[in-house]
């Protein structure tokens, strides 16, 4: 059984024991535990159930590469699923619970069953369950939905905050093991700002579990002085608990902190997200350990033995009393060493090796543990539990050769160099036979914009399988590094003894000929349930390249990315195939390192922050007197103002009939008001507008149209010409700003040597709409002077006092009704809302939102943007020619108004559309059908409905649309399909209502 | 290494009202331009990203041939038609746009809170005082800059000014201090 020892524990402290909760039960540990050590010492080693097969499975590391135990941790609105338990560090109160079970950790129907393993082959989704087709749907995939997967979902919104924050440094080390210690000092000392981060709560990395002695003080001591020391540095920025996830071009990389995860409560600071940029960076990320594959090698009790001795010297949790040591490698003899250090046994230690002849493993010899070379283990002896190991010789199929008993298996395959974040950015690796792993080709590093190396890897990253080695290239590539920056300063420069290490052997399946019964039960990769047996089968069925075997048996494609199993995989591939491992490569690595929440990459971009919403001067009044909101471009406008109890079209309609019958008062202060002048102002809107606007005479306004270069309509709005050289532009609401981008791009691009200057006066101005029969009178109320028809004639402006308030005063209409656009300064614009509202009331003036500004303007048949047009319509297919001047030389899409599919005469053209039956739907978006039917035996489509509404006037539903030979076809009843049911509706002209304008010029 | 005691304490902001704002557009590669401006609103023509300082007046470079004039309200007619007076016979532009922007004084620890907000930089290095920063703060446009090193002003659009204001209601609580730059 796994239990807490006696003594020892580095980073636990035993004075404050923690309270946790595990699937209910309540259980003990200590301040500095993780959620895994602290299962570990209270003996829970099942802690949780495979992806696919629900097989048993418990802790095989101790930090982020750890494939199995997945554990939900929090309730509620801190909830998280598919936390690691090595990760997760132990606070008062953790409730964790095991995944992916049913009805019970224990007790697994699907494991029971033993249903999985035949069903859920490598590449099942391609070739199982695709009889009965429908079975799929409704059976099959309900099914593996349910027994296959991670957590739960939390069902209530995260209570936690999140941020980003930026940061720009001229050296980030990534990683606080010694190279990353030893780079960040070396750098500081030399003047960079430095900025380190380390994923695990502590700083060290492996050091001091590892390694004895540096500068003979111990290597625990050694860390700890060189890190207090770091702290007090000026140049230096630490971060524990924070995992750099990603690299991008131009020494761009993010990293995520988790600031309280070990002590969580509701609204606090949950993770930030540090986006850095870095002159250059350090990777001294370490290596990973590979587990190594025989038969059963996924059962509970099985660790890495690097995990194994951080159990045990780190948390003083023995992962059971007798542990069989396999290896191919000198490194995993630093467990034997560390359990019989610390009291415990073990039987054996096998290695798969010929001999071993290194330091660790003479050291080994002489603490009097037995050693066989040459040997595998041909299985696992299990009742529950591991009881012992089948031991075979490791070159043969996997004869028993004895049963040793123990409780617990210890597994080295070998290091891999962390190369992933090297990967990110362009990176490549090389093979290297005599560490056995891929490592950094160095000649290949990734770089940025003048070519020059961004990132450098430095220690065991970069190959190094020994300390002396480690600390020796960490110098080293920390002097080229600030060489590059044109730095220098003193490296510290640590005495350790050199060790002598033996080859690490390449091979990861045990025994080496492993049959193929066995190879069925010999995991490769652990969280996503991928055998010997699977690589087999994708060979055999073609998918021969890493990325194809990959996908076809899911290899690496968990949620740990396969940190300890890819390299296995390909190891295995090469040995299928018979080539060597350069030529197999490894998958492309990306980011996210490790999993990122959602919350995280979110920021604060929740809640009211989500979205910014942009608000014109009168949008209080507006929430306060009903408003129902629409957003517009990134604007709220109100839709309609609702009283009392109203329904939303009863308000819409009363705010129609208001405006036809008195007055009503719009608030269109989002429209874009560009200011344009200088010499050239003329000629610049010439070439812009698709009309002339030069000639028009200061005093008036004229409706314009914007063409792309394309000749599709892109935005329309009046043009007032404000003195010789200067004009007001309106866009529509949504166009303010890239309109103003787009008249800029081509005045600095192409016409750069034209004197005009552009201004967006957008939110300068509030703009107040009053519109209707009545709005004269009210203005006059007000005493505004020389509004009359002679004096300021429909389409004209004019400087005008407003109740002594400063304003301009268009007189345009959008409506159909006689009707004044008043600009203000926007912090004046309440104010003459107020006051408007007030000279109104006896005419029962009252606002109209954008809804009732929609039904006004169909009824006259005016387009909008974005209802009539979506890129692909012309002024011509609108009816608009007239607003397209045949005199000028050039404008934006004139020329590609002479394409023969623009010139087409069976373009869809703009039209009325009246429905036989007045009160019949037609939507917004509905087809009409013509009579002929397309090369897929649909029936062709004959035109569109771009806007439909009813109208209150005329008390019937209308609708604009845009239809084949439309204009040709007046009169003519066409067809639609609507919710399966055919809408006649007849072809009219666009304007329904006063079409002879006597309103506007009254 | 930063001290872990939350330096936010004194973070605060507000929005500020009073200012005006002049958009100056003219060929600023001419002396006399320069000249003409500087003698109108009493401060010096800033340089490239640059922004001047004098009281409660300040000039900002903009772009090329843009300035942003910062004047109390009262005096802004004033200023704006002695403008037009200096530089009429040029091309030029000289526009009101007072009420386009809102400005905000943030206090105290605030380059660990602009930190979270913009991509550039604002280390000491990055973002001295006098330098006029465009940039975006969460996800709207902005501009800003230093008066001291306890004092930045942000101006954004007065559409997104309740935005902003949540924004910097969040970003500048004392529990949520990286203390990167403030140590």
């Amino acid at each position: 059984m796994s239990t807490r020892l006696s003594n020892g524990g580095r980073l636990i402290d035993r004075s404050q024991p923690i309270n946790f909760n595990f699937d209910g039960k309540p259980l003990t540990g200590y301040k500095g535990d993780s959620l895994a050590s602290a299962l570990l010492a209270n003996d829970k080693r099942l802690i949780g159930r495979s992806f696919k097969y629900h097989r048993r499975r418990g802790l095989m590391a101790s930090g982020p590469e750890e494939p199995n135990a997945l554990i939900t941790i929090g309730e509620g609105d801190l909830l998280e699923p598919n936390r690691q338990a090595t990760m997760a560090e132990l606070f008062e109160g953790l409730k964790a619970k095991s995944q992916n079970h049913f009805p019970s950790l224990k007790y697994d129907f699907g494991a029971v069953a033993g249903v999985m393993s035949s069903l859920l082959p490598a590449g099942f989704y391609y070739k199982t369950f695709i009889h009965p087709r429908s079975f799929w749907k409704y059976v099959f995939e309900p099914l593996i939905r349910q027994s296959a997967g991670l957590g739960g979902v939390p069902r209530q919104r995260d209570s936690s905050e999140y941020e980003h924050f930026y940061i720009h440094t001229d050296i980030l080390v990534v990683g606080g093991g010694i190279a990353g210690i030893l780079a960040a000092k070396a750098a500081a000392n030399a003047g960079a700002k430095v900025l380190i981060v380390e994923q695990m709560p502590f700083w060290g990395g492996r050091t001091p579990v590892d390694h004895g002695h540096i500068d003979s003080i111990s290597s625990e001591k050694w860390t700890d002085e060189m890190v207090a020391n770091l702290a007090k540095d000026n140049n230096v920025h630490m971060l524990i608990r924070t995992t750099l996830f990603g690299i991008y071009d131009h020494g761009y990389a993010m990293a995520v902190e988790r600031v309280s995860d070990h002590s969580p409560s509701k609204g606090v600071l949950r993770e930030r997200i540090w986006r850095i940029r870095a002159k250059k960076i350090i990777l001294a990320t370490g290596a990973i350990e590979r587990p190594l594959c025989f038969k059963n090698n996924d059962f509970p009790g099985v660790m890495l033995a690097s995990s194994v001795r951080d159990y045990a010297y780190n948390y003083a949790v023995s992962p059971g009393d007798r542990t069989v040591l396999l290896v191919n490698n000198d490194d995993g003899y630093r467990t034997a060493i560390a359990l019989s250090q610390t009291g415990l046994e073990v039987p054996v230690v096998l290695d798969m090796r010929p001999e071993a002849e290194g330091d660790l493993p003479e050291k080994t010899r002489s603490l009097n543990i037995k050693v066989e070379c040459g040997r595998g283990i041909a299985g696992i002896k299990e009742n529950g539990k591991v009881v012992g190991v089948e031991v075979c010789s490791h070159a043969g199929e996997g004869s028993v050769l004895y049963e040793m008993e123990c409780d617990s298996v210890a597994v080295s395959g070998g290091w891999s160099p962390a190369v992933h974040l090297w990967s990110h950015c362009g990176g490549k690796l090389v093979w290297d036979e005599t560490i056995a792993g891929f490592r950094p080709n160095y000649n290949q590093p990734p770089i940025d914009d003048s070519g020059q190396a961004i990132a450098y890897t430095a220690g065991s990253a970069s190959g190094n399988l020994t300390l002396s080695k480690t600390v020796e290239d960490a110098i080293k590539v920390t002097q080229n590094v600030l060489k590059a920056l044109k730095l220098s300063g003193a490296s510290p420069n640590p005495i350790i003894e050199p060790e002598s290490c033996g080859s690490p052997s390449s091979s990861c399946l045990s025994p080496n000929g492993i049959k193929s019964s066995s190879r069925a039960k010999a995991w490769v990769d652990f969280q996503n349930d991928v055998k010997v047996s699977d690589l087999d089968l994708a060979v055999r069925e073609g998918y021969e390249s890493s990325e194809h075997a990959k996908r076809y048996t899911t290899l690496g494609m968990a949620t740990d990315q396969g940190k300890i199993s890819n390299i296995n995989g390909l190891m295995i591939l090469s040995q299928i195939l018979g080539v060597e491992m350069d030529e197999i490569g490894t998958t492309t690595f990306r980011p996210p390192y490790t999993p990122v929440t959602l919350g995280a990459i979110a920021g604060d971009a929740r809640g009211h922050l989500f979205k910014p919403v942009r608000k014109t001067p009168m949008d209080e009044w507006h929430a306060q007197n009903g408003a129902y909101w629409e957003n517009v471009g990134d604007w709220r406008r109100p839709f309609c103002y609702l009283k009392d109890n109203e329904e939303i079209k009863d308000a819409v309609n009363r705010e129609v009939l208001r405006v036809r019958q008195s007055c009503g008062i719009l608030d269109a202060s989002t429209l874009g008001k560009i200011h344009v002048t200088g010499p050239d102002a003329g000629r610049f809107l010439d070439m812009i507008y698709t009309n002339v606007m030069s000639s028009l005479p200061v005093g008036r306004c004229r409706y314009g149209l914007m063409c792309n270069e394309n000749g599709f309509l892109m935005d329309d709005g009046v043009v007032a010409r404000i003195d010789e050289c200067s004009f007001i532009c309106h866009t529509t609401t949504g166009g303010s700003d890239h309109i103003h981008a787009w008249m800029e791009d081509w005045l600095q691009c192409e016409w750069w040597n034209w004197k005009v200057f552009m201004t967006n006066l957008t939110e300068q101005y509030a703009q107040i709409g009053i519109v209707g029969p009545d709005s004269r009178y009210i203005l006059e109320k007000l005493s505004t002077q020389d509004i009359n028809s002679d004096q300021l004639p429909f389409m004209a402006w004019g400087d005008r006092e407003v109740a002594g308030v400063k304003a301009k005063i268009y007189r345009v209409s959008f409506s159909g009704e006689l009707s004044y656009e008043i600009a203000v300064n926007a912090s004046q614009g309440q104010e003459l809302w107020n006051l408007l509202i007030d000279a109104g009331d006896e005419f029962q003036i009252e606002p109209y939102g954008t809804e009732a500004l929609h039904v006004l303007r169909a009824e006259k048949g005016y387009i909008m943007i974005g209802q009539e047009t979506d890129g692909t319509v012309t002024p011509q297919d609108l009816g608009l020619s007239w607003a397209v001047s045949k005199k000028k030389k050039d404008f934006l899409g004139k020329r590609a108004m002479q394409r023969s599919f623009l010139m087409n005469p069976a373009r869809w053209q703009f039209v009325g559309l009246e429905t036989i039956e007045t009160q019949a739907e037609l939507p917004t978006g509905t087809h009409a059908i013509g009579e002929n039917m397309t090369s897929h035996g649909f029936p062709q489509s004959i035109g569109r409905v771009t806007s439909s509404y009813f109208s209150p006037v005329l008390n019937r539903t209308i609708a604009l649309g845009l239809v084949e030979r439309g204009r040709e076809r007046m009169g003519e009843t066409i067809w639609f399909s609507h919710n399966k049911e055919r809408v006649g509706a007849k072809i009219v002209s666009p304007v329904f209502y006063d079409p002879e304008g006597t309103q506007l010029h009254v | 290494m930063s001290n872990p005691s939350s330096q936010y304490k004194g973070t605060k902001f507000k929005r500020l009202m009073g200012r005006g704002l002049i958009t100056i557009r003219a060929d600023l590669k001419n002396p006399k331009v320069l000249t003409s401006i500087a003698k109108a609103l009493s401060v010096e023509c800033p340089d490239i990203r640059k922004i001047n300082t004098k009281g409660d007046r300040e000039l900002a470079w903009m772009s090329t041939d843009e300035l942003m004039g910062f004047i109390s309200k009262d005096r802004i007619n004033q200023v704006i038609e002695k403008l037009k007076i200096a530089l009429s016979g040029q091309h030029y532009v000289v526009l009101d746009v007072s009420d386009s922007r809102s400005e905000f004084e943030l206090l105290g620890s605030i380059r660990d809170v602009l930190a979270k907000g913009t991509p550039s930089d604002v280390s000491r290095e990055g973002l001295i005082v006098s330098e006029f920063r465009r940039s975006r703060m969460g996800q709207i446009q902005v501009a800003f800059w230093l008066r001291d090193e306890n004092e930045a002003r942000i101006i954004c659009r007065c559409s997104e000014a309740s935005y902003l204001e949540n924004w910097l209601k969040r970003a500048s609580k004392s529990e949520n201090a990286p203390n990167f730059f403030h140590s």
